[in-house]
C-alpha cells in the first residue's frame, strides 16, 4: 500500500477490516474499512472520536470479539493470514506473539492474587523456565517497566498499587514473553496526567529496547503526538488517513483530521488572545446505517463539493507516503474550518467578588475508636479540603485544577452545598451561605448552579428532557406551566438544540446533546455562578469543543461567573481567568491565569504543566515527572503538603515546616512554597534539566 | 366562581391528564410484555398466569355447580366427563357404559356391586347369588337376592360432568376449584403489593436519609427478618383474629384484612432491604444531586426520580414476592386460619380431604394442581422478567 520502509516487511498488515456485529438491536458496522500496518520498532497511532472503531480494530487483531460476528478484509502477521490459522496457532499467536494490555488496569489484574504470581503465571503457561529462572524473569520484568522496587512489589497486591503501578504491572505481564506486537487500548485515559506521562515515557523507551512494534490506541491527540511514529485516523469505522506522526500534525490531508485538531484546546496568545475553538458540525456517521456511496464525513465536512455526495473515496496516496481518503486532500489546510475568532481578552475589571471562601474546610467521616464505639480514639478522619480560600469575580471563571484526590471536587460540592462544609465561611455576595443546600434560601439556590461531569448521570434517565429543564424554571424562575414549556424550549435553542427534543429520553441523545442540556438546566433560572465539575472530561475532543464554545459565548452573553474545575490544563488555560491549584486539600498556588501558567510557579503547577500531553509532536519533551499518587491524608502534614512527592525539595525544612505564603507582586498571585520567588523562577527558566525526579511511590 | 372558562381549565385539565395517565399506563403494559415475552420462561409463565387470572375473574360465573350446595347422592364421584348415574333402592349409584350393558344382559357387574357397597355405606352388600331378574324396556331393571326385599334399579334422566370429581359432600370439585381462585389470588396480590409498598416506603425513606434513622430502622429491619415468617404470620393472626373487627362493615371481609397486613408485614423486610440498596446507589447519582440543588423535597426525589429508575426491579419482586404469598396463604388456609369453610379455598379443599387421598385422590390433587400451576406460573413469569431485564439473580435473594 504505502511505500516499504528500511524494515522491510510490515510485521502487521491490516487490510480493509469490516467488522459487522449482529446484535438483537440491529446490525452495527463498527468497522467499515480499516487499513494499517505496523513494523518493528514503531509506534502506530490510531486515534478518533468514540465510536469509530478504533477499539474494535485492535480487538479484530488479536480475534476477541464477541457474539455473531463478521470479519472482512485481511489481516495478515508477519505474512501470514490470521484468518487462515488453526486454534492452536491463533492461542500460540495471542499468548507469545501478540500481547494487549487494556484500558483499565484494574480489571486486567485478579485483585485476590498477588502481582507477583500473577505475572508468574504468564510465564509458566507459555516458557518452559523453571521455577528458578521464571521468579528471576519477573523481578527483571518489574525493573523493565521502571516499577520501584521490583523486588519486593510482586508481593503486593494489585489494590496496594497505585494506577500507575497497576498498569505498569499489565504492561510487565504484556511483555512476559517477548511479543512481536503490543496492543495497547487507551492505556493511559483512566489515569491522572502526572501518571499518564510516565507512562508514555515507558513506551517510548519500549519502542527503543524491545524491537517490536506498538499498536497505540488513543482519544487523545496529545498523547498519540507524543507516543507515536506513524497515525492512522478514524472515523465511522474507515481509517481517513495514515501519515508519519510529523505530517499528519504539521500537514494534514483530511479535514476531520485538521477538524480534530482544532478543537484542542490552546492556550491563550502573549497578547491575551483567546483563540475560538473550531467547531465539526453534526454527529459522527452511525454505526447502524449501511455505508452509502459517498463519502461518509460529507455531511460534516466544509471542502464536500458535489462529486463527494457521488462516491466514496478510496484511501489513497496524497503524496510521499501519506495516505489520505479524501477526494480533494490538495484542498486541505487548517484554515478550511473557518476563519478562527480571536477575542482579546480584556482584564475584567475587578469588581466585587460574587464567591468568597474562607477557611473552606472538610473531613470525611468521624474518629475512628479501638472498639466500634468504645476507646481512644485511634483513626482520624479524612482530610479532603483543609482550609481553601478563593474568589470568584464578577463574569470571571475559577479553573480548579489538581490530579484525582486532591479536593477538587470537593470543594465543588461545598461550594454548592451538596457536601456541607465543617470549617469556614462562604459568602455569595455579601451573604453568608449556609453549609448544606437544604438549608439555603431559594433564591441563593437559584444563583448558583451546577453541571456535572457524566452528562449520562446528571439526567435521570427515565425522565424526559422537559422535565430536566421545566423542573428548575418552575422551581426558580416562579414560571407556571405553560410559560415554562415554552422558555424551555428557548432554552434549548439557545445552547443549539431543536426544541422537539424536550419529549425525548436521555438514553436517545448523544453525550455531547446530553451535556447541552444539563447546561440549559443550569442556565434555566439566570444564575450568577456555575460550578462546572469536570463538565467536559467525559466528551469527544469536538463535542468538548463546542461545549466549551457554548460556556464561554455565555458569559461573554450574561456575565456569569464560573467555576471551572478539570484536570485538563489545556481546558483550563483556554477557559480561565483565575486558577486555583489544589493539591492534597491544600492551595498550592493561586492567581490570574496567565500568572499562575507563567513564572514563577508552584513546583507542583511546573509539574502539572509538564505532563499535561501537547498535540505537536515537535513539542519540546518536558522532564519533569511525578510518581505515586495524592496521598489520603488523615494526619495533618508536619511540613509541606507537596514535600513527599516533589521534585524539587530543598531539604529537611520541607518536612519540618508548612511552607510561607508568598506573594508574587502584580496582583493577586500567591505561591505556597519554601523555596524564594526569585529561585523558583531561575530554576524553572532554566529549563530544569537538573531536576528529574526519583521520589519514590509509595 | 365558577366561571365558563374555570369550568373549561378544569375539564382540559382532567381530560389531559386521563390522557397522560392512559399513555402512561399503555406504556407500563408495553414495558412489561416486552419483559414477559422477552424470554422462553416468560413466554410460558405468562399464559399460564393470565389463565389463572381469568378464572380468579370468571371462575363463578364458569363454575357448573354451586360450589356449596351439598348432593349426598353424588360423593365421591371420580373425576368423569360424563357421568350417568342409576338409582338402586334409595341408593344412588355412578354407572359406567359396561354396568348398563351388564344389567341389559342381566348380570350383576363388579362395578355395581362396589357402587352399590359405597353408595349404602356397605348396609346391604349385594352378595354373589343377586341377580337381574326384570328386564323392562332398556330403562329400568329389577335386582332381587335371597332374603331381601327386591331393588328397583332405574337410569336417571341425563348425566352429570363432574371433571374433577365430587368430594364427600358430594360437592363438584372443579367448581369449587374454579370458585376458590378468586379469594386465593386477590389476597395473595394484596399482600404481596403491600409488602411492596411497605418495603419501597420503608426502604427508600431510610436509604434516602441515612444516618442514624437509617441505622435504626434497618436494625428493626433486620430483627423482622429473624423471625420465621410463618410463625409471624400465625402470631398475628392467632391473636387478632380472635377478636372483633375494629368497625362493623369489615367483619365479613375481618380474615381476609388480617391476611393481607401480615402478609404485608412479612414481606416487609425483604423488600425495604431490596429498595435501600437501590436509593443508596442511585443517591450519589448526579440527578438525584441535581436535584437536591433545584431544592426539591426527600418525598418529591424518592418518589419521583428515584422510584422511575426502580420500576423494573419493583416488577420482578412483586412476581417473585406474588408465588411466596400464594404459598403462604394457601398454607394458612390449610391450617385452617384463613377463609372459614364451607367457602371453597384451595388450601382449605387439600386440608379438609387428606385424610380420603388414598381413596379418592382427585379431591386433594385438583387443589393441589390449581396452587402447584399458579406458583409455577408465576415463578416463570418472574424469572423471565428479571432475565429480560438483565438483573442479576441476587437481586431478590
Amino acid at each position: 500500500m504505502s511505500s516499504q520502509s528500511a524494515n522491510g516487511t510490515p510485521l502487521l498488515q491490516v487490510e480493509h477490516l469490516g467488522v459487522t456485529f449482529f446484535t438483537p438491536r440491529g446490525t452495527v458496522r463498527a468497522v467499515r474499512d480499516a487499513s494499517l500496518e505496523v513494523r518493528r520498532g514503531e509506534v502506530m497511532g490510531v486515534v478518533g472520536e468514540s465510536g469509530c472503531g478504533k477499539s474494535t480494530t485492535a480487538f479484530a487483531v488479536m480475534g476477541y470479539l464477541p457474539g455473531i460476528t463478521q470479519v472482512d478484509g485481511k489481516i495478515v502477521f508477519e505474512g501470514q493470514d490470521v484468518a487462515q490459522m488453526g486454534p492452536d496457532e491463533l492461542r500460540h499467536l495471542r499468548g507469545n506473539r501478540i500481547a494487549m494490555v487494556y484500558q483499565d488496569p484494574a480489571t486486567a489484574l485478579n485483585p485476590t492474587m498477588r502481582v507477583g504470581p500473577q505475572l508468574e503465571e504468564v510465564l509458566r503457561e507459555h516458557t518452559d523456565m523453571a521455577s528458578q529462572q521464571i521468579r528471576q524473569r519477573t523481578v527483571e520484568l518489574f525493573e523493565s517497566v521502571r516499577l520501584s522496587d521490583p523486588e519486593t512489589v510482586g508481593r503486593r497486591y494489585p489494590h496496594e498499587l497505585s494506577g500507575g503501578m497497576q498498569q505498569r504491572v499489565v504492561i510487565a505481564m504484556a511483555l512476559a514473553c517477548d511479543p512481536d506486537l503490543l496492543i495497547m487500548d487507551e492505556p493511559t485515559t483512566g489515569l491522572d496526567v502526572t501518571t499518564e506521562a510516565t507512562i508514555l515515557e515507558l513506551v517510548v523507551d519500549l519502542k527503543q529496547r524491545i524491537n517490536a512494534g506498538i499498536l497505540y490506541v488513543s482519544h487523545n491527540l496529545g498523547v498519540i503526538a507524543t507516543v507515536a511514529d506513524r497515525v492512522a485516523v478514524m472515523y465511522a469505522g474507515e481509517t481517513v488517513e495514515e501519515a508519519p506522526v510529523r505530517d499528519l500534525f504539521k500537514d494534514s490531508k483530511h479535514p476531520y483530521t485538521t477538524g480534530l485538531l482544532n478543537c484542542v484546546p490552546k492556550p491563550p496568545t502573549d497578547a491575551g488572545e483567546v483563540v475560538q475553538l473550531s467547531r465539526i458540525p453534526g454527529v459522527v456517521y452511525s454505526a447502524n446505517d449501511p455505508a452509502p456511496n459517498a463519502c461518509l464525513f460529507v455531511s460534516r465536512c466544509p471542502i464536500a463539493q458535489e462529486s463527494c455526495s457521488r462516491q466514496a473515496p478510496p484511501l489513497a496516496d496524497a503524496g510521499g507516503g501519506h495516505l489520505s481518503r479524501c477526494l480533494y486532500p490538495g484542498d486541505v489546510d487548517t484554515g478550511i474550518w473557518g476563519e478562527l475568532d480571536t477575542s482579546v481578552d480584556t482584564e475584567r475589571a475587578r469588581q466585587e467578588p460574587v464567591l468568597t471562601a474562607t477557611g473552606m474546610r472538610r473531613f470525611y467521616g468521624n474518629w475512628g475508636r479501638k472498639y466500634f464505639l468504645f476507646g481512644p480514639r485511634v483513626r482520624p478522619p479524612v482530610r479532603a479540603v483543609t482550609g481553601v480560600d478563593f474568589k470568584v469575580g464578577l463574569g470571571r471563571t475559577l479553573g480548579i485544577v489538581g490530579e484525582s484526590g486532591s479536593g477538587k471536587t470537593t470543594v465543588a460540592r461545598a461550594i454548592v452545598g451538596l457536601v456541607p462544609r465543617d470549617q469556614g465561611g462562604l459568602q455569595l455576595q455579601d451573604q453568608e451561605l449556609a453549609p448544606s443546600v437544604e438549608s439555603r434560601t431559594r433564591d441563593q439556590r437559584a444563583a448558583m448552579r451546577m453541571v456535572f461531569q457524566n452528562p449520562q448521570a446528571s439526567l435521570n434517565p427515565k425522565l424526559s428532557i422537559r422535565h430536566a429543564i421545566v423542573r428548575s424554571l418552575r422551581k426558580f424562575a416562579g414560571l407556571n406551566k405553560r410559560d415554562s414549556q415554552k422558555r424551555a424550549g428557548e432554552l434549548l435553542q439557545a445552547v443549539g438544540l431543536d426544541p422537539g427534543y424536550l419529549d425525548r429520553h436521555p438514553g436517545e441523545l448523544s453525550g455531547g446533546e446530553q451535556q447541552r442540556v444539563a447546561i440549559a438546566g443550569a442556565f434555566a433560572a439566570s444564575p450568577d455562578l456555575v460550578v462546572a465539575d469536570e463538565a467536559v472530561s467525559a466528551l469527544d475532543v469536538s463535542v468538548q469543543a463546542q461545549v466549551l464554545n457554548l460556556l464561554r459565548s455565555h458569559q461573554q452573553d450574561t456575565n456569569t461567573s464560573y467555576v471551572f474545575i478539570t484536570h485538563d490544563l489545556g481546558v483550563v488555560r483556554y477557559l480561565s481567568d483565575d486558577i486555583l491549584v489544589l493539591y492534597a486539600g491544600h492551595v498550592a498556588e493561586t492567581g490570574p491565569a496567565n500568572k499562575v501558567l507563567g513564572l514563577p510557579s508552584h513546583p507542583y503547577t511546573e509539574a502539572l504543566m509538564s505532563a499535561a500531553p501537547i498535540p505537536d509532536p515537535d513539542a519540546e519533551p518536558t522532564v519533569i515527572r511525578l510518581s505515586g499518587a495524592v496521598p489520603t491524608m488523615r494526619a495533618e502534614f508536619t511540613g509541606c503538603f507537596f514535600a513527599g512527592r516533589c521534585p524539587r525539595k530543598v531539604g529537611p525544612v520541607c518536612d519540618d515546616t508548612p511552607p510561607p505564603e508568598q506573594i508574587v507582586p502584580g496582583g493577586g498571585h500567591l505561591i505556597n512554597c519554601h523555596i524564594p520567588l526569585e529561585e523558583l523562577a531561575a530554576l524553572q527558566a532554566d529549563g530544569s534539566g537538573s531536576a528529574v525526579t526519583q521520589a519514590s511511590a509509595s | 366562581m365558577t366561571s365558563p372558562a374555570l369550568a373549561g381549565e378544569i375539564y382540559t385539565g382532567v381530560v389531559r391528564s386521563a390522557g397522560a395517565s392512559l399513555s402512561a399506563l399503555g406504556r407500563g403494559i408495553r414495558n412489561f410484555l416486552r419483559l414477559a415475552l422477552g424470554t422462553t420462561s416468560g413466554r410460558i409463565g405468562l399464559p399460564i398466569v393470565l389463565a389463572h387470572a381469568f378464572v380468579a375473574i370468571f371462575g363463578p360465573w364458569l363454575a357448573p355447580y354451586s360450589p356449596t350446595d351439598i348432593r349426598a347422592e353424588h360423593q365421591f364421584v371420580a373425576p368423569s366427563f360424563n357421568q350417568e348415574f342409576l338409582s338402586v333402592g334409595k341408593y344412588t349409584i355412578e354407572a359406567g357404559s359396561e354396568t348398563l350393558q351388564a344389567l341389559d344382559n342381566g348380570v350383576v357387574s363388579e362395578e355395581l356391586r362396589s357402587g352399590f357397597a359405597r353408595a349404602s355405606s356397605g348396609l346391604s352388600a349385594l352378595t354373589e347369588d343377586a341377580a337381574v331378574s326384570t328386564v323392562q324396556d332398556g330403562s329400568s331393571w329389577t335386582i332381587t337376592q335371597p332374603g331381601v326385599a327386591p331393588y328397583e334399579v332405574s337410569t336417571i334422566e341425563g348425566s352429570e360432568r363432574y371433571w374433577f370429581g365430587t368430594d364427600n359432600f358430594g360437592r363438584d370439585v372443579f367448581s369449587r376449584v374454579l370458585s376458590g381462585a378468586r379469594s386465593l389470588i386477590l389476597i395473595s396480590l394484596c399482600g404481596a403489593l403491600l409488602g411492596i409498598f411497605l418495603g419501597t416506603v420503608v426502604g427508600m425513606g431510610s436509604g434516602y436519609k441515612g444516618g442514624k434513622i437509617d441505622e435504626v430502622v434497618m436494625r428493626i429491619v433486620d430483627a423482622m427478618m429473624a423471625f420465621p415468617g410463618l410463625l409471624l404470620t400465625l402470631l398475628i393472626l392467632v391473636t387478632l383474629g380472635a377478636r372483633d373487627a375494629p368497625w362493623g362493615w369489615l367483619d365479613s371481609q375481618w380474615e381476609a384484612v388480617l391476611i393481607v397486613v401480615t402478609v404485608g408485614i412479612v414481606f416487609l423486610p425483604g423488600i425495604s432491604r431490596v429498595m435501600r440498596s437501590i436509593t443508596l446507589k442511585a443517591k450519589n447519582q448526579e440527578f438525584v444531586m441535581s436535584a437536591r440543588l433545584r431544592g426539591e423535597s426527600a418525598a418529591y426525589i424518592i418518589f419521583r426520580e428515584i422510584l422511575p429508575n426502580a420500576m423494573t426491579v419493583l416488577a420482578v419482586e412483586l412476581s417473585v414476592r406474588l408465588s411466596y404469598s400464594i404459598l403462604i396463604v394457601s398454607s394458612l388456609g390449610f391450617l385452617g386460619l384463613g377463609v372459614q369453610p364451607p367457602s371453597p379455598d384451595w388450601g382449605l379443599m387439600i386440608s379438609e380431604s387428606r385424610g380420603y387421598l388414598a381413596d379418592y385422590p382427585w379431591m386433594v390433587l385438583a387443589p393441589a394442581g390449581a396452587i402447584s400451576s399458579l406458583v409455577v406460573g408465576v415463578n416463570l413469569l418472574s424469572d423471565g422478567i428479571r432475565q429480560a431485564s438483565g438483573l442479576p439473580r441476587e437481586i431478590t435473594q
